[in-house]
């Protein structure tokens, strides 16, 4: 009986080394994780399956509105994040490793897209209402948006690319404000008669990685270097920089 | 947050009165110490999609408001109303669904013609816009979707042609069905439409000829409202799904349990999303303080967001659908 529990404390003090040693390697070994928030016209749910299987090496949560990225980021930092630059700005922990690449630039162009008749910049005024997706938070896309006409516009804003089709289908909005590449998701499922203004240039950046500060590894970055044809055309960029 | 529960006998009642008139001094005490936040009022029952659009609601507007909310039940009263009211003082209430609705009618009716009205969003109630007709300092959002988005919707999925959809709906329904038509000749999509009383015996007979006379003329997808006296279980079974699968069509519904493959009946279901619905709401509140807390002339919006599910089965097998068109669907049955 005192033999049995002598070897049974030997082998718990030996064992309890080599546990730790283990958890170590394990945890140096262990996923990225990695939140992403990027509104597409495809569902969060199937942009995370996508995302998940090209990036082997981390842990892929997407999320569909901004106000829960946000809070989860508070509760549980992830290691990276994937989302619009002006976004990733707001979260002081991070620092952005790598930008994606569109037509041979970092930077998102936007239309505004209208029914029938055109909007351009220069005649939005402060009843115009204009449709918008949240990308940075309510009161974060005011001051995003707010500068780029010359007088503030009425915000509308919705979570999802397509909720901003029924903004002109029943008149909610004189024009809604997308990025250029999304153009041809309207045209491709609506036969409204779609006009759209001068390209819009924010210089507000179009997706982007960015890593805490106290994370040293960059399976991520290093995977999204290697320029993964899924996910550049999930995200409609040719490159990482 | 504080909630008052009426299915709970009436010293309970007391109990949470006197927890919300704390809430209220409280909320006056942290307005002294310069916390200025308005409040808003929700006036719901306890179940499922009422909790998700609350907590939505909740969330969107946490930055700026304070969110409270009156949980309903069959034995609120107006006066129940009229105690929360006072107690929390809103600058503005959102109801969700008919019965809370015609709580807060009664409870408008009985306010002095010198007192304020408080601007109320009326959401996730059939007919919205008939609802709320008559209260003041009104609007909403409708429940029902529109029949254009669905059929758009549809049709981004489905590579066969889709211009002419046939409805059967009860005359009821008129109004919206004649709207919808206008916003569906803009997508280039005809509404065939045949109307049946909305009373009468002999539902299962009406609806089997309306749906013969519907095949006879050449529709593409059939759209199907919820509405509970055509959906009886026995004309789903005896007539809606013998018809259907002879014409071969797809067939666009509002409930998610016609879609399931098992029944080889609805293709595509185009329900609400209740945390999107949330959100709209959240933004009309932002809408009316801007506008010095005065709702625009009763307007009614349609819902913008949905959440679609595509019975795969049947839709792969009859209408040619491949998964890489699903992308913005939310569920696939197989």
């Amino acid at each position: 009986m005192v033999r049995d529990i002598t070897t049974a404390i030997t082998m718990k003090s030996l064992l309890s080394p080599l546990i730790l040693i283990l958890c170590t390697f394990t945890s140096y070994g262990a996923d990225e994780i990695l939140y992403v928030f990027y509104p597409l016209t495809t569902r969060p749910q199937q942009v995370q399956e996508l995302l998940q299987k090209s990036l082997d090496d981390a842990e892929v949560t997407v999320f569909g509105r901004v106000n829960d990225l946000s809070a989860r980021v508070a509760a549980a930092p992830p290691d990276a994040i994937l989302a619009k630059p002006l976004l990733l700005k707001q979260f002081d922990s991070y620092t952005i490793a790598s930008n994606g690449i569109r037509n041979g630039s970092p930077e998102e162009t936007y239309i505004i897209v209208s029914i029938d008749k055109p909007i351009e910049i220069e005649s939005v005024h402060a009843e115009t209402v204009i449709g918008v997706i949240d990308i940075l938070g309510r009161n974060a896309m005011k001051t995003f948006i707010h500068p780029l006409f010359p007088s503030e516009p009425r915000l509308k804003q919705v979570t999802k690319v397509e909720d901003l089709l029924p903004l002109l289908t029943f008149s909610m909005a004189d024009g809604i404000m997308i990025e250029e590449v999304f153009l041809p998701y309207f045209k491709r499922t609506s036969n409204l008669s779609f006009k759209t203004g001068s390209p819009i240039k924010p210089k507000s950046g179009i997706i982007a990685l960015a890593y805490r500060n106290d994370i040293g590894t960059r399976k991520i970055a290093e995977k999204l270097a290697e320029d993964n044809l899924i996910i550049n055309k999930l995200f409609e960029i040719e490159k990482w920089k | 947050m504080e909630i008052i529960n009426r299915r709970y006998p009436h010293r309970f009642r007391l109990v949470f009165t006197g927890i919300l008139l704390l809430g209220g001094t409280l909320l006056r005490t942290s307005v002294l110490f310069g916390e200025t936040k308005a409040v808003v009022l929700a006036i719901r029952q306890n179940e499922k999609e009422f909790n998700e659009a609350f907590l939505s609601l909740k969330n969107e507007l946490s930055l700026d408001f304070e969110v409270k909310e009156l949980i309903t039940g069959k034995k609120t009263t107006p006066e129940d109303i009229r105690i929360a009211m006072q107690t929390v003082k809103p600058r503005l209430t959102v109801l969700m669904d008919n019965a809370d609705i015609a709580l807060y009618r009664k409870y408008q009716s009985n306010l002095q013609k010198t007192d304020s009205v408080v601007p109320s969003i009326s959401i996730m109630g059939i007919m919205i816009k008939d609802a709320i007709s008559g209260l003041k300092n009104a609007c909403g959002i409708s429940y029902e979707i529109p029949v254009v988005t669905s059929v758009i919707n549809l049709r981004s999925v489905i590579p066969t042609p889709i211009e002419k959809v046939g409805i059967v709906h009860r005359e009821y329904l008129s109004g919206f069905i004649k709207q919808n038509a206008v916003f569906c000749q803009r997508e280039g999509v005809d509404l065939v439409t045949i109307a049946l009383p909305n009373k009468s015996g002999f539902y299962k007979k009406m609806v089997r000829s309306a749906l013969h006379q519907l095949g006879k003329r050449n529709i593409q997808a059939l759209w199907i409202p919820n509405d509970n006296k055509l959906l009886h279980p026995e004309i789903i079974r005896s007539v809606w799904i013998p018809v259907a699968k002879k014409m071969r069509i797809p067939v666009i519904v509002g409930i998610e349990i016609l879609v399931n493959p098992k029944l080889d009946f609805g293709t595509f279901a185009v329900l609400p999303d209740h945390a999107a619905l949330g959100k709209q709401t959240a933004e009309m509140v932002y809408e009316i303080r801007d506008n010095n807390w005065q709702c625009r002339h009763n307007q009614v919006d349609p819902p913008l967001a949905i959440y679609k599910i595509i019975n795969l089965r049947q839709a792969a097998r009859h209408f040619k659908v491949t998964e890489d068109r699903l992308g913005s669907v939310d569920k696939k049955l197989k």
